[in-house]
């Protein structure tokens, strides 16, 4: 039950954007990607789902697996629908009932006054909860969450966190999540993988999801962001 | 998107479109020579021009035409309008009608007011048949245009080889009335009925909205005084 | 088919929302039907006819905006803006997801253009309670379904023609600019051809852009469906309606295969 990504590799105009990446997703554990701002996260994400196309290597996945929740980065919704409906779409779509929706808006912690009202009307925390209402619809297998708490408060960061402990714990589902927040991964996560300059400089695995990793992450960062502006 | 690819599309879209400036130019209304006093009243744009803007509705370009019409004929029945202005408008008044009649041929307006006001303007009888004979040619149903254009290119231009070609048109068209028959055989042998004429142009009288039937009845008062028979 | 059936419906429920769609209903149930009405007294007789050359130009304007309104609107948020991502995740893929968003288009087209019939034919039903038969010009109650008809027709093709510019285009000013153009030379290119193939013009064209118009001729014929409009308004026989049904039936496959590949080799 993994989810392989082979010698992956995207080249944009000559450029390499991601090189020969290889790692394996395991059920049941959270993976984090950690690094700086062109570091190819996003782009090995998309390579990952289907939404860019590689320039070589492979990713297999179990096929009977068919539903994967991926939430983008700054995620854009439909201005003009409700969150009720997006959410209906989404669990209609994956081929479930839409009655779920409700408890789905729920478990975001969306106010249920705002649930019949256009998403135009949303704040970006309360756009941010919908797309991640979007992404948990129908339980799927694998998450891919790229920077879910962008646009949350610290309230709404703790929930998120919970929300997906939870999710791992109880459905023992897979989840790749991408961020900044060095302190949020090191609390969700088992492993990070620190990229920098398209490929993955290290893996490193959490232990006691304790300050102490943190800071030794942000020093890791810090160190292959530092040498990459030298080379620069 | 490549820039190569969008530099060609730009350039395609300035091609296209100084083709078509070149075009409407290569048309232009050599018969208006004199402006008229309102913006409202300088003439139709150049037909080209009309198709295009027009698109897939020459039809409502038609239409505009023919209130063009309307415009520069309440500029004409005004008794202060001067003698270069009159002509002037008269020029404009044809435009619209060809205008409309190219864009629109089977738009029987056109024809009843090239017969009915164009045609009794000496300069322009001519151009009114011709709009009437290209109407003709596109309504195989209607005998009604070539019968009173040809009447008219007897009466008014005295070309009865034309006139005999127009009426013999519409005797060939279905529900074409014995008159086109017998008017038809008097062209051909060049005679003159001055009753005939008159009784034609009663009926056209007849065919026309009230205010806009003016110069049929000058040519009936006119060959009246003429003939000194009443018809 | 669930996904291709969930996004045609989704997309309905987002077109229905949107004010511009709520705003050419309102237009072509009520607006254009009032401005034939009052326009078509300025004419002498033909009243039926002008009233009917209103409907054309009105369908078509409608037609034309709802693609660039909304349709371009649509699917320049989805894909410049990343909308797509949220709507591709398995198990949608791309080809369902575009077959899905075309046929809601299509269809808020065709609800759009319902409206338009229905004010059409109440401004026919108008022109036959009028007492003097002339005024009828040959037109026939239900020549107002016939026209939308007609309208929703010839822009399945231009609407899937769109749909493969937003699958290439990288901005929405591109997507949206594109589109014009096609709409835009959809509506002009016939008269210009035929304009550039008249005697007089021939004489003055070196033979091979002659041969080259004439060719192109023959790939558009009757592109914008002036002849079909015009019959319409005279009651005259539809007689070049199914080569043109033919054409755009071909124009819209060919544009909606086009989309297809150029999305299913598209990074998102």
């Amino acid at each position: 039950m993994t989810w392989q990504v082979e010698q992956l590799k995207k080249t944009y105009k000559k450029k390499d954007a991601i090189t020969g990446i290889s790692f394996n997703l395991e059920k049941g554990k959270a993976t984090g990607l950690l690094g700086a701002n062109g570091a190819g996260k996003s782009t090995l994400i998309k390579c990952m789902l289907g939404l860019t196309i590689p320039s070589s290597g492979s990713v297999q996945r179990d096929e009977t697996e068919i539903s994967l929740g991926y939430l983008p980065e700054n995620p854009s919704l439909p201005e003009t629908v409700s969150a009720l409906h997006l959410v209906e779409h989404m669990l209609r779509i994956r081929k479930h009932s839409a009655e779920k929706s409700t408890h789905l808006l729920t478990e975001v912690g969306l106010k249920e006054e705002f649930w019949k009202k256009p998403l135009h009307t949303y704040s970006k925390g309360m756009r941010q909860r919908t797309a991640l209402a979007c992404t948990l619809a129908a339980d799927p297998p694998w998450l891919v969450l790229d920077e879910p708490m962008s646009g949350l408060d610290a309230l709404g960061r703790k929930h998120v966190l919970s929300l997906l402990e939870k999710r791992l714990e109880e459905q023992s589902i897979g989840i790749l999540v991408c961020s900044h927040a060095v302190t949020d991964l090191v609390r969700l996560c088992d492993t990070i993988l620190l990229m920098a300059n398209g490929e993955v400089k290290e893996s490193f695995s959490i232990f006691e999801h304790s300050m102490q990793e943190v800071v030794l992450l942000e020093e890791k960062l810090a160190h292959y962001n530092q040498s990459i502006t030298e080379a620069l | 998107m490549p820039a190569f690819f969008s530099r060609q599309l730009h350039s395609t879209l300035i091609i296209l479109g100084l083709a078509g400036y070149t075009l409407a130019k290569e048309m232009p209304d050599t018969t208006l020579n004199t402006k008229l006093s309102s913006l409202t009243e300088s003439g139709p744009s150049p037909l080209l021009a009309q198709a295009m803007f027009a698109g897939p509705a020459p039809g409502l370009a038609a239409d505009s035409n023919l209130l063009g019409v309307f415009n520069v004929y309440s500029n004409i029945i005004n008794p202060s309008i001067s003698d270069k202005e009159n002509s002037a408008s008269w020029n404009y008044l044809e435009s619209y009608l060809r205008h409309a009649s190219m864009l629109d041929p089977y738009f029987y307006d056109v024809y009843r007011l090239s017969s009915g006001l164009l045609a009794f303007q000496s300069e322009h009888t001519r151009d009114a048949i011709t709009i009437m004979k290209h109407g003709a040619e596109y309504r195989p149903w209607d005998w009604e245009t070539p019968l009173i254009a040809g009447f008219l290119a007897h009466d008014l231009l005295q070309d009865n080889r034309l006139a005999f070609d127009l009426m013999k048109l519409a005797t060939s068209r279905p529900g074409a009335p014995p008159l086109a028959i017998g008017l038809a055989a008097r062209f051909l042998a060049d005679a003159e009925d001055n009753k005939t004429g008159l009784q034609f142009l009663h009926y056209m009288k007849s065919i026309m909205p009230k205010g806009y039937a003016k110069p049929i009845d000058e040519r009936i008062k006119k060959l009246e005084q003429e003939w000194g028979t009443e018809p | 088919m669930n996904s291709i059936w969930q996004t045609t419906r989704f997309t309905l429920l987002e077109i229905f929302n949107m004010r511009a769609f709520q705003l050419l209903v309102l237009i072509a149930l009520v607006l254009l039907p009032l401005a034939a009405t009052v326009f078509s007294n300025l004419f002498l007789l033909d009243i039926g006819k002008v009233r009917m050359d209103i409907l054309i130009a009105g369908n078509r304007i409608i037609a034309s905006l709802y693609i660039l309104v909304i349709a371009v609107m649509l699917m320049a948020n989805d894909i410049s803006k990343g909308m797509i991502h949220l709507f591709l995740t398995p198990p949608s893929s791309r080809r369902e997801y575009l077959i899905g968003r075309f046929f809601g288009l299509l269809t808020g087209l065709a609800i759009i253009l319902l409206a338009a019939s229905i004010g059409g034919e109440a401004v026919l039903g108008l022109t036959f309670s009028e007492k003097d038969p002339i005024y009828r010009h040959g037109l026939e109650q239900g020549d107002g379904v016939l026209l939308a008809l007609f309208t929703f027709y010839q822009h399945i093709s231009i609407l899937a023609a769109a749909l493969f510019i937003c699958t290439w285009a990288t901005s929405m000013a591109e997507m949206f600019v594109f589109s014009s153009c096609i709409l835009m030379l959809a509506w002009t290119l016939p008269p210009v051809l035929n304009a550039m193939q008249t005697t007089e013009v021939l004489q003055r064209t070196p033979e091979w852009i002659a041969s080259l118009l004439k060719s192109t001729s023959y790939f558009l014929p009757n592109l914008n469906g002036s002849e079909i409009g015009l019959a319409l308004a005279h009651g005259l026989p539809l007689e070049s309606v199914w080569p043109h049904i033919a054409e755009h039936t071909g124009y819209a496959l060919l544009m909606l295969g086009l989309a297809l590949f150029s999305l299913s080799r598209r990074d998102l």
